[in-house]
């Protein structure tokens, strides 16, 4: 993102970019142009119109020319024959001149010389119809007026036709007709007689010069006495023999004797036909042109028209159609109409059907096209149009083109800036919805190299997100509250990962990742930040100073302002040359775990009251500023008659008995007071900051009144009265130290209870110093036995024989620094009527710590326990019965101590021989010898061990009536086989005196120490001990 | 995509329907046809003379009118006759070596139609015409080209023509005169046989001086229609359709011999001649003075006798009734090709149609007779009056005898049976046979006889040997084998 956005920013502002259009469309649209002018250009240059209007021109020209040459050698080819023919009729004539002894005068007299000379002639004649492919074949003799009659002019003749050259007859001359001639010549030849046949040929309708062919020849041929024959041919156009008769156009010579005589004519004719078929009418495209075969008799230049193909004909030459070539259009086109509507074009191609020798020469034939001008030129205007046309359509083309490929091309990259613009608006716009991790995606272009590039893109987008989604997915699947966004100043949008969103939780926003506008983001922001301590950071606000690697830790408080429930947010920031890298933590369970710890570890579970410890914190805390303290009072309460509550009902009504005083005493609270349980049913409460003793006074009468007035329901529905004693000392009176005052407090506290009880009492410092550790230590047992704070060491008793050791006595030790001595707390528990309580710790804390010590290894499972028991008491059969199952291994190990100092109840020994008997145990009597009774309990009791008073042993080596009492003891003991333990041995000579004296085990000093973790004797001592008895038995 | 469907369905059937419609109207097939790029016609025919000159003057009428509107150029060929023509079509249908191309339409008897059209190569017309249009033509002219039996029309008629007889009134009066022969002995062929030796005899007569000199009478342009009229007349057809439709050759002895005898015998006695090309050469220069021929034949009847150089009348004629055999049915000939056209392209049929159609309308029909001597395919043009009504519109350009041949010929139709033989493929040969045989032998023992008379052997003696048993037999033995080989093969 900053990349791409820097690098856009400087392209932008350095290189002003054109766009696609100037770049494709205009390059095409002058190429368009360009191609479109040298296509132009070439084609005029070249010529190209002018040549294409030439060539339509040219073709026509082509095209006459072609058929003009068609014809010419049709008509040449038919002409070189009959010269042929002509000769050898002179012969067939000279030969029967000859015979016959006739000049060739005589044709005008002698029919038979005609008539042998036409019927000697028919077969060459026939020939030459066949040969030349003619329709017609004749001869005529200048027989002069030898055939006429009145009204007509006749002459000998054979004039033989064929319709259709091309097919011949196979056999015979089956297709062939007679015009004129001799029907036996017909008969002879098997032709037939055409319908119109005659004898001779009738000369005398010569309307329309139709006889021409003989006249003009015969005249010619007879001016022009030395020209040959050759050169006399004679082509005449359309004419017919008889009325009804088809037209033939003629070619015609004159039949001529050696010398000169012209006596006939010999020709050919050819129909209408036969030269069409030569000049098709449909030569021309769509036949926009026709033929006309035209003669030109006078050599004026205006030729008439002997032929014409082609319906077209009608259209192109009318009345006032001159064919000449008067009105030159190109090289050799004529316009033959030039007034008329139909422009009827032409070319005329003069035929060369005369050689340079006829007589004709001046006559011209000609084979001459008439053409529609705007159809022969159709393809040219057409062509013209349809350049027009395609450079029009071309043009329009390319630049649709142009468009369209500019279009195609642009449209992915506009689409592509377009996507990405209305990304950006869509931040801008959609706000607090807008999605970041919406990819820009950009629909297929069609272009490959688009697709790629929008495809390199989309996978770069891609990377980035997956990247930046798969932390955010991370994040927001461990849902750890941790919530990530990434502000970039250049752009000024914020990225907001989806994490953040579900960590805020703001109103109407979907959960997802989205790029949004820094205001919004500070609306977002501001939801959960009130103060606005985030976004007026520095770190936000100030984008020049390069905090560079700066990290920022911001943590706010908001309460939900619907369900009031509060959070808490840990804003950690670090700046990145161009953006600020945000990570925000929910901490509300951090905060509320510790507050929790923290309350748990100040509060008391039961009363919601600080505990001790934070009731001191609290006061620590206050003392530092003393001078708020003012005028202030500790107040120390205890709960009365709890214990009996407690033991009577239950430890849940005693809760409740506590809790009830406890919400009571709470009420101090509103006048400023700390209030705190500091144990059991002991509370304390500190009232500071006021101005008279009074009205701390008034505070305590009230809040007396209030739990004078309060009671709680117990399981019997009694309602039971809260009953407390109290005591105040007063700050700064009684002390400036707090630890004192809270001490002055109890202790006027304990002075009540101990007399009136349910009272509060002032604390009298002359008091105090009297009754002072009474009554801590009774608080002090009280605690240790509330907390089962005794351990018992153990000291072995060793012995005497052998030195193995034979047992331990566990010793009570307090774990207290104001009783340590157990004498001093029994005596204490004693006056606090907790022996009881005394006796079954002992026995349960000392059986245990045993246990402990067997499992250690530090102790023998066969040593015996010595356990000290107050006589005066004996164990509930609840608690033996538990003791015996806790302990069921070791019961025989027991060995109970019989205090002898205490007074003797028989009933208690009695039952506690019934408790040792059933284990198997021992029970030992101990302090033998220091008390008054001594013999007497060693009666009753039965001991099944004695232990000798250290007042006894000590110093026994040196004193001899010690010496003597212990050695009667031990007589009078092993009469009753009762083993005697020396305590207190504490010296080596001790030892040896009393093993001397014949006592079974030791214990004392000397051998060991009472320790917490006994350790074996010492090998030197056990030496001794049998070094004593070695010599002992030597005595 | 429904619709789509819906769509090109209905484009389909639109599609499909174009060819019908085109059928019934024409105008599907108008279609095919430009006049910027015009069809090109070829038409073979066997027309000749004063019939190729009216043809193709009608041809050229096509081209300049309706052809040139319509983009359709004829051209016409001749085969000068019409065993030639059918010969040029096969070839050329068969592609045979150098021969031409096919036309697209030729004339033709039903034996090469039938012929070409078993090698597939023959349009059914009947797809170019309406039913109507169709039911104006006569309708045996129209079955005469439904051989195929699938109801289609592989040949159009476009000229028929039967026979009729000519007299020349003029020679005829004088020896009607002389010898009191009347119109009604040349009823039969009998008769005709009879008037002909008295003719013989009268003109022998003239010239007492000379011997036999007696002028022929009669002549006759086609032996074959003779043969196969006279065979039908006398209850014998030549060709007959056995139960398996196949062509039987039937040669009924007596009457070939009754053939015989009033042809070759009269012929060889020189009461008949055959000397021109045609009878009416010999008509012409008064070799005789009566024959048959077909109506087409009518143009070339002479107006004037040319004897000789010096010697030349007018006469008058008269158009008679074919004679038919003494007793029997009469049957006349039905005779001229229709057109059949090529199989090709639905273009170039239809163009050919579009010909046929316009050559055919009743007024050009009637045209076309006047000027050759044809008759009228449709209906309505076998009507004289119609058809002098038109030559008098046209400015009676015919002689009178034209148009008297017309009017007793369609007389002849209508008073006689049309009767054509039947084709099968052999029929263009057997056609020459039944042309040739007799008539050949005729010519060729006549010009015997002649020979023989001149060398000085009597008339009576020579005949004797013509006119016998043998003679017949010898020929008839000829003859028969000739058909035989002609079937057989």
């Amino acid at each position: 993102m900053k990349y791409t956005s820097h690098s856009t920013s400087e392209k932008s502002g350095n290189n002003k970019g054109k766009p696609f259009s100037s770049r494709i469309f205009f390059p095409m649209l002058f190429l368009t142009l360009i191609q479109l002018l040298t296509f132009l250009t070439v084609l005029i240059l070249g010529g190209e119109f002018s040549y294409i209007k030439k060539y339509a021109y040219n073709t026509v020209i082509e095209k006459t020319t072609n058929r003009k040459n068609y014809v010419e050698n049709m008509m040449n080819q038919k002409t070189s024959l009959v010269y042929e023919t002509a000769k050898e009729v002179n012969d067939i004539t000279n030969q029967i001149l000859e015979e016959q002894n006739l000049t060739i005068d005589d044709l005008s007299l002698n029919k038979d010389l005609s008539k042998r000379i036409l019927s000697d002639s028919a077969e060459p004649l026939i020939y030459l119809l066949r040969r030349n492919m003619v329709n017609d074949a004749f001869i005529v003799l200048d027989t002069g007026e030898l055939y006429c009659d009145e009204n007509n002019l006749k002459k000998a003749g054979i004039y033989i036709r064929d319709i259709d050259t091309a097919e011949n007859s196979i056999t015979n001359n089956q297709d062939l007709f007679m015009e004129a001639g001799n029907s036996e010549i017909a008969h002879s030849l098997g032709i037939a007689l055409d319908y119109e046949w005659s004898l001779h040929m009738n000369m005398s309708d010569n309307e329309d010069n139709n006889f021409g062919f003989y006249f003009d020849t015969i005249g010619t041929a007879r001016r022009k006495e030395n020209v040959s024959a050759y050169h006399l041919g004679h082509w005449t156009g359309f004419s017919k023999i008889s009325v009804s008769a088809q037209p033939s156009i003629k070619y015609t010579i004159p039949l001529i004797l050696d010398d000169g005589t012209v006596y006939g004519v010999i020709g050919i004719g050819l129909m209408e036909k036969m030269i069409i078929q030569n000049m098709p009418s449909n030569d021309f495209f769509s036949e926009s042109a026709c033929y006309i075969l035209g003669f030109d008799e006078n050599n004026n230049g205006e030729y008439s028209i002997v032929l014409h193909s082609g319906p077209v004909f009608v259209k192109l030459v009318d009345s006032n159609t001159v064919i000449s070539r008067k009105n030159k259009i190109k090289s050799d086109i004529y316009d033959f109409n030039p007034d008329a509507k139909t422009e009827s074009i032409g070319n005329i191609q003069e035929m060369n059907i005369y050689n340079s020798g006829s007589p004709y020469k001046s006559q011209k034939w000609a084979l001459i096209s008439v053409a529609d001008k705007s159809r022969i030129l159709s393809i040219y205007t057409s062509l013209i149009k349809l350049f027009v046309i395609s450079s029009l359509i071309s043009t329009g083309f390319s630049i649709l083109c142009a468009l369209i490929i500019n279009w195609r091309i642009t449209k992915p990259v506009t689409v592509m800036i377009n996507t990405l613009n209305s990304r950006t608006r869509v931040i801008k716009e959609s706000g607090l919805n807008a999605r970041s991790d919406e990819l820009v995606y950009f629909s297929s272009s069609g272009i490959d190299e688009f697709d790629k590039l929008s495809e390199a893109i989309n996978k770069l987008q891609n990377d980035v997100m997956e990247q930046s989604s798969r932390v955010s997915r991370i994040i927001s699947m461990v849902d750890m509250g941790i919530g990530v966004f990434m502000y970039d100043f250049t752009s000024g949008s914020v990225f907001v990962g989806e994490s953040l969103i579900k960590l805020f939780r703001p109103a109407g926003m979907e959960q997802e990742d989205k790029l949004i506008s820094f205001s919004d983001f500070h609306k977002l922001v501001k939801t959960i930040d009130k103060e606005d301590k985030v976004c007026s950071n520095k770190i936000f606000t100030d984008s020049t100073t390069d905090f560079s690697g700066e990290s920022i830790s911001i943590e706010v408080f908001y309460t939900n302002p619907v369900n009031k429930t509060a959070r808490w947010f840990k804003f950690n920031m670090m700046k990145d040359k161009s953006s600020v890298m945000g990570l925000v933590q929910d901490i509300t369970k951090i905060v509320i775990e510790k507050k929790k710890i923290e309350y748990e570890r100040d509060y008391d579970i039961t009363t919601g009251l600080l505990n001790r410890r934070a009731y001191y914190n609290k006061i620590d805390e206050m003392f530092t500023n003393p001078k708020a303290l003012k005028i202030s009072a500790f107040i120390m309460i205890d709960l009365d008659n709890l214990k009996y509550v407690n033991d009577t009902y239950g430890h849940d009504f005693g809760d409740d008995y506590i809790k009830t005083a406890a919400n009571i005493f709470k009420t101090f609270r509103d006048y400023g007071g700390v209030v705190a349980r500091m144990s059991g049913d002991e509370f304390n409460v500190f009232l500071s900051g006021f101005d008279s003793k009074d009205e701390i006074r008034r505070i305590i009468a009230s809040v007396r009144d209030r739990l004078s007035e309060s009671y709680c329901i117990l399981a019997d529905g009694t309602h039971y009265k809260i009953r407390a004693s109290g005591g105040i000392s007063w700050y700064p009176d009684d002390s400036l130290s707090y630890e004192l005052l809270i001490k002055y407090a109890d202790f006027a506290m304990y002075t009540i209870k101990h007399s009136t009880k349910g009272d509060i009492a002032e604390f009298d410092i002359s008091s105090y110093s009297k009754d002072a550790i009474l009554i801590t230590g009774i608080e002090e047992m009280n605690r240790i036995i509330d907390e089962q704070s005794i351990r018992y060491t153990f000291q072995s008793i060793v012995s005497a024989k052998t030195g193995e050791i034979y047992g331990y006595e566990a010793l009570m030790r307090p774990q207290s620094d104001v009783l340590k001595s157990p004498l001093e707390f029994i005596r204490i528990a004693r006056t606090g009527a907790k022996l009881y309580e005394i006796e079954r710790l002992t026995w349960t804390l000392s059986l245990k710590n045993y246990r402990e010590q067997i499992e250690k290894g530090n102790i023998s499972r066969k040593s015996r326990i010595f356990i000290n028991s107050l006589s005066n008491c004996l164990m509930k059969k609840e608690d033996i019965l538990l003791l015996e199952s806790e302990n069921r291994d070791y019961l025989k190990n027991v060995v109970l101590e019989v205090l002898e100092s205490d007074k003797a109840n028989d009933e208690y020994i009695t039952a506690k021989q019934e408790i040792v008997s059933r284990w198997g145990a021992k029970i030992a009597l101990d302090d033998f010898g220091s008390g008054y009774n001594s013999e007497y309990a060693l009666i009753t009791i039965n001991p099944n061990l004695i232990k000798i008073d250290r007042s006894i042993i000590s110093g026994c080596d040196r004193d001899i009536s010690r010496t003597s009492i212990i050695s009667n003891l031990v007589q009078v003991a092993r009469t009753k086989n009762i083993l005697v333990l020396a305590e207190g041995v504490e010296t080596y000579n001790e030892m040896r005196t009393v093993i001397e004296c014949g006592v079974d085990l030791l214990q004392g000093y000397y051998l060991t120490r009472p320790l917490f973790e006994p350790l074996p004797i010492n090998e030197k001592i056990v030496e001794e001990i049998k070094e004593i008895n070695r010599k002992a038995v030597k005595k | 995509m429904r619709k789509c469907r819906i769509f090109s369905m209905a484009l389909s059937i639109i599609l499909a329907m174009i060819p019908f419609s085109g059928c019934g109207e024409d105008e599907g097939y108008e279609a095919l046809l430009s006049k910027d790029d015009p069809v090109t016609l070829t038409i073979w025919h066997y027309y000749n003379g004063v019939q190729q000159t009216s043809f193709d003057k009608m041809v050229s009428e096509f081209n300049n009118t309706v052809g040139h509107e319509k983009g359709i150029l004829v051209e016409s060929y001749t085969k000068n006759n019409i065993s030639e023509l059918a010969d040029s079509v096969i070839a050329s249908v068969s592609k045979d070596p150098g021969a031409d191309d096919p036309p697209d339409i030729f004339g033709t008897y039903a034996e090469t139609a039938f012929t070409i059209d078993k090698m597939g190569m023959l349009a059914d017309l009947s797809q170019y015409f309406t039913e109507d249009e169709i039911n104006e033509y006569i309708d045996e002219y129209i079955n005469e080209g439904r051989f195929s039996g699938d109801n289609s029309i592989k040949i159009f008629p476009t000229a028929k023509s039967t026979e009729v007889m000519m007299l020349n009134l003029t020679d005829w009066q004088k020896f009607a005169d002389a010898t009191g022969a009347s119109f009604d002995d040349l009823k039969t062929i009998e008769g005709l046989a009879e008037t002909a030796e008295k003719y013989y005899n009268y003109t022998d007569s003239l010239t007492p001086d000379v011997e036999n000199d007696g002028k022929s009478f009669y002549g006759r342009d086609s032996l074959a229609n003779y043969m196969s009229i006279g065979a039908k007349q006398l209850g014998a057809e030549f060709f007959l359709k056995d139960e398996n439709n196949n062509t039987v050759l039937n040669i009924d002895k007596a009457v070939v011999r009754r053939l015989w005898d009033n042809y070759y015998v009269p012929y060889v006695k020189g009461y008949y001649t055959a000397e021109n090309r045609y009878r009416s050469d010999d008509a012409k220069i008064g070799s005789i003075i009566a024959f048959t021929c077909s109506t087409t034949g009518a143009a070339y009847y002479p107006d004037e006798v040319t004897i000789n150089d010096e010697y030349s009348y007018p006469i008058e004629n008269i158009i008679l009734p074919v004679p038919d055999f003494e007793g029997c049915e009469p049957y006349i000939v039905q005779q001229g090709a229709g057109m059949s056209v090529i199989k090709s392209d639905q273009r170039t049929e239809y163009a050919s149609a579009v010909f046929l159609k316009w050559f055919t309308e009743e007024e050009r029909n009637i045209e076309f007779s006047i000027n050759s001597g044809y008759l009228p395919v449709r209906k309505n043009a076998n009507n004289f009056e119609k058809i002098s009504e038109i030559n008098d519109r046209m400015g009676k350009t015919v002689n009178d005898t034209m148009m008297n041949a017309i009017k007793t010929a369609i007389d002849e139709i209508n008073s006689c049976t049309l009767y054509t033989s039947m084709p099968f493929e052999k029929s263009a040969e057997t056609r020459d046979v039944l042309s040739y045989s007799m008539q050949d032998r005729a010519s060729a023992d006549y010009a015997e006889i002649c020979e023989r008379i001149a060398n000085g052997e009597k008339r009576e003696k020579v005949l004797e040997e013509y006119i016998g048993d043998e003679s017949f037999e010898s020929w008839f033995e000829g003859f028969r084998t000739s058909l035989e080989q002609i079937c057989q093969k």
